[in-house]
């Protein structure tokens, strides 16, 4: 680090030329991940094509018995916890530090909001058996006449778990994003942290985005 | 970094209003029985509120044009590799 100029500031990596080029990189970086995120969930999309068109009134039918309430609601939670994210950048931008940190906030209750409602929903199917493949074992009136329903509950399991599990990951940044904003490590110089997570937190919402019509307003 | 675009705090609000208004349209015409109309429709508005995400709360509006003309060529690769296996797989049947 001998030849680092003295002035530039502390968040600067001594591998990189300036300020600006660790921001391209971050920015750079960011991207392609998302990208591999959104081919990664294409093959599962590929999945729900093929069984779809496989079995076309199964997967209206089995449909039904997901509640479309609460995937409003989630919905709705998600596309306000991304507001919020947004708006904790907008305030960092400003350097209002404690705005920042209160969005920050929100977002981490309206993600915890989102695991909540989709407890609920997990642990009702397990109560009364609607699961995957093997482990199908729902047999009520509205079920009796389904082709093969353990299909649709497979990729209904699959999709939302995995978003789920992002949701959850997305919930771990935020709390260290918290940390840090508040601790001053995050100021209007320097949160390109925040952008990134922000950045994945709105792709979590926009595979939501479809994830609901494709799963809860079918038919 | 000061040559960072701040977006006007207005327009976050009416994005996420207009994503709000837009879930609602989806539930209300998914009562209506449009025949298979109804999961193109779906499709539709999900798309658009997906690139309403995508180019204000991602930012993609304001981005390098080259990334955004990535993304795109992403997203095509992406619907692409749906329709072959689609087709494949119908045709398999």
């Amino acid at each position: 680090m001998g030849h680092h100029n003295p002035d530039s500031p502390s968040h600067l990596k001594h591998y990189f030329h300036d300020v600006n080029q660790q921001y391209e990189t971050s920015k750079f970086a960011m991207w392609a991940f998302i990208l591999t995120e959104v081919l990664t969930f294409a093959g599962l999309f590929v999945a729900y094509i093929v069984y779809r068109s496989w079995y076309p009134d199964m997967f209206v039918d089995a449909h039904k018995l997901l509640d479309v309430n609460k995937g409003l609601m989630n919905t709705i939670v998600l596309i306000t916890s991304s507001l919020t994210m947004a708006l904790a950048i907008w305030a960092i931008q400003k350097n209002n530090k404690k705005l920042s940190v209160v969005m920050l906030v929100a977002t981490f209750i309206f993600a915890l909001v989102f695991l909540g409602i989709k407890y609920l929903e997990y642990s009702h199917k397990f109560e009364v058996g609607q699961l995957p493949g093997e482990f199908y074992s729902y047999m009520g009136p509205d079920a009796a006449h389904l082709n093969n329903p353990h299909i649709f509950f497979s990729i209904y399991f699959i999709m939302t778990g995995l978003h789920g599990l992002h949701v959850a990951i997305g919930m771990g940044l935020i709390a260290w994003l918290i940390y840090s904003t508040q601790k001053g490590n995050l100021t209007s110089e320097y949160y390109t942290p925040m952008e990134m997570i922000g950045i994945f937190w709105h792709l979590v919402d926009l595979i939501w985005i479809y994830l609901f019509p494709l799963f809860y307003l079918i038919g | 970094m000061s040559e960072h675009h701040i977006t006007p705090l207005r327009t976050y609000l009416i994005i996420a209003a207009s994503l709000l208004f837009l879930s609602g349209v989806t539930v209300w015409v998914s009562y209506i029985d449009l025949g298979s109309f109804n999961i193109v429709l779906a499709m539709l508005v999900a798309t658009v509120k997906a690139s309403l995400v995508a180019f204000f709360f991602m930012h993609l509006l304001w981005d390098d044009k080259k990334k955004s003309y990535n993304v795109f060529n992403v997203f095509n690769v992406f619907w692409n590799l749906c329709y072959y296996h689609y087709v494949r797989y119908s045709i398999q049947r």
